[in-house]
């Protein structure tokens, strides 16, 4: 994953969860805000309740003071709850309309209510029309009484039960309350933690992708280092035969004024030894600026194959110094998935280096190629030989640039080793070797397929 | 029977040829010891060394003649070589070594300066011949007196 991708995704989660806190709040606070209208409901009902009930005794008051004095002005409070009453009633019944026992307690109430001003309007009317006596025995029969009692009783119960969900719902109200502040505490506890965490995590792929430039930073400067090297030495090594064969050339014209043809014609020789010496730069310099360069293209290589190929191509030079090519059986069937390039560039420049060094009068000698399969999957491929070997002290040395350990070996550049260690580390492989006075074993350890991790071989620590 | 005698360390068969040549040229009888690489010219000193009884005049070599870029052992890793065999040696103070180098790499040309033996540095370029003579007339004189 890219550190831009984890920042963004650092950055993504903290929001994701900035907003499911913003969700949750609000939701809260809705809540909050219903069980408070819950609470002020209840004050609502009971403050009706006890409205209706005095404006019922206001009205009976008037009455008696009526009925008493004849004085009609104090009807007006029994006028009034004659319009008012009802519509206090059908109030209360809507406000309770959830509440069935409340609903039926209304019902009673409307009929006490009903019974009750009827009882008014009978004595009012009876002093009306001049019998007071007998109104005053309506109320001295305490039936009015008796209706306003039970009026009350009622108004008392529903005021009870409204005063119970009342409690309810303050309960309610501030457990509302308390949850959305453990609510805000924890969601505030897990934001830090959050953002700690994506911070953390942040700065570590940060940090990580820091040592990562700087590895790369690194590698860059080696791979600095070992191109001034080797533009060091190509330049040395395309000059000096080239400042030979112009020197050979005086020397030819020389000779030739002076009739030294026999001296002419080893000169001739050595101009020729120069131009080789030249042609097998070149061709190196262009297979190492090749192995640098060369697009990597996978695809599932036959080992037995490949080494086939590479056997045909050096057969004949193995022939011309008596070496043997040897195709062990451990070649056959195997595949790689691997960029096929690189590959021959490995096999065909260890087996030429074999034949290359091979001991001189070495009656059997060989260069062996073969190949297996490790434990962990990968494929290792040796080319083994019985030649001259590398001395033990140059034996750190073997990877290096320009780096010849044998003298009077025609065409040898010093760069064949590098450009397989080159061709290995594209492939992401490993490389190497034993050696002694009786020959060398390298070992090339690639995987079976290409971008598939390798263990690190503790051997090649020290070859760079 | 010798005037004198050079050493030629270089890998390269012409480098050396045309040295050779261009040393026969003089007329000077000049006893001239080859050899391929550093670790070759060790062995050769290594076994001529003066305390032997073998000694002869035509060792230790009055200039060497020596190559930078060479295989096993490269010029300066043969000076270091050289500086550690020859301590507590009497008989080598008066070896002169002369760089001839196709390299005109300046660090090269600094780093062998940091050598008190070397007395030269010469590229090996088209028209070498010339100043080498100038360079080896500088250490000759005391020879031609003494052949005179």
């Amino acid at each position: 994953m890219t550190v831009q991708l984890r920042l963004w995704m650092g950055f993504g989660v903290t929001l994701a969860f900035l907003i499911l806190v913003t969700i949750l709040a609000v939701s809260d606070a809705k809540r909050i805000s219903q069980s408070e209208q819950w609470v002020a409901h209840s004050y609502e009902v009971i403050g009706d309740i006890e409205v209706l009930v005095s404006q019922l005794k206001d009205a009976e008051t008037g009455q008696r003071g009526y009925l008493l004095t004849d004085n009609k002005a104090y009807l007006a409070p029994y006028n009034q709850a004659i319009i008012n009453l009802p519509l206090a009633i059908f109030q209360v019944k809507q406000l309770t309309l959830a509440n069935s026992r409340q609903q039926i307690r209304i019902e009673k109430l409307q009929k006490l209510f009903n019974i009750k001003m009827l009882e008014l309007d009978q004595t009012i009317n009876l002093h009306r029309a001049g019998n007071s006596t007998q109104a005053l025995q309506i109320v001295k029969s305490n039936v009015g009484n008796n209706t306003m009692n039970e009026f009350r009783a009622l108004a008392r119960e529903m005021r009870d039960e409204e005063r119970i969900l009342l409690g309810q719902r303050k309960k309610q109200a501030f457990q509302a309350l308390a949850s959305s502040a453990q609510l805000i505490y924890g969601a505030t506890v897990l934001t830090f933690l959050i953002v700690g965490i994506v911070a953390i995590l942040t700065s570590r792929s940060i940090s990580t992708e820091l040592s990562r430039l700087k590895a790369t930073e690194g590698s860059l400067a080696i791979s600095n280092q070992e191109l001034q090297s080797f533009i060091y030495r190509t330049s040395h090594d395309f000059k000096s035969p080239l400042l030979g064969i112009k020197s050979m050339v005086s020397f030819i014209e020389e000779d030739i004024k002076l009739g030294n043809i026999d001296e002419s014609l080893n000169n001739i020789d050595r101009i020729n030894k120069n131009i080789d010496a030249t042609l097998a730069v070149v061709a190196s310099t262009l297979r190492l600026v090749k192995t640098d360069l060369a697009i990597m293209q996978i695809e599932t290589v036959r080992l037995s194959a490949l080494t086939q190929d590479v056997f045909s191509r050096l057969e004949g030079f193995a022939g011309s110094r008596g070496v043997e090519i040897r195709i062990g059986k451990g070649i056959t069937g195997i595949t790689i998935d691997t960029d096929i390039t690189h590959l021959f560039t490995i096999v065909e420049n260890l087996v030429s280096n074999g034949v290359k060094y091979s001991k001189d009068g070495e009656k059997h000698a060989f260069v062996q190629l073969d190949a297996y399969t490790d434990i962990n999957g990968s494929i290792s491929i040796t080319v083994a030989d019985n030649g001259l070997g590398i001395p033990q002290k140059y034996q750190k040395q073997v990877f290096g640039m320009f780096k010849q350990f044998h003298r009077g070996r025609a065409n040898g550049t010093g760069l064949g080793l590098y450009i397989v260690r080159k061709s290995v580390d594209r492939l992401n492989g490993s490389i190497r070797f034993n050696s002694s006075d009786d020959g060398s074993l390298f070992t090339v350890n690639l995987p079976k397929v290409h971008g598939t991790a390798m263990p690190i071989s503790p051997i090649s620590d020290r070859l760079i | 029977m010798y005037d004198f005698s050079v050493l030629i360390v270089d890998d390269d068969e012409v480098d050396r040829y045309s040295l050779k040549r261009l040393l026969k040229s003089l007329n000077y009888n000049i006893h001239i010891t080859e050899s391929e690489d550093g670790e070759e010219a060790v062995t050769f000193f290594k076994e001529n060394d003066l305390n032997k009884p073998e000694f002869s005049e035509t060792f230790p070599p009055l200039i060497v003649f020596l190559d930078i870029n060479m295989p096993r052992m490269n010029g300066f890793e043969f000076l270091e070589e050289f500086r550690l065999f020859t301590q507590n040696k009497v008989g080598y103070q008066t070896m002169v070594f002369i760089m001839v180098t196709s390299s005109d790499n300046l660090e090269d040309r600094r780093r062998a300066e940091q050598f008190d033996v070397v007395k030269g540095y010469i590229n090996k370029m088209p028209k070498t011949a010339d100043a080498l003579l100038a360079c080896i007339n500088k250490f000759l004189p005391t020879i031609q007196t003494d052949t005179i």
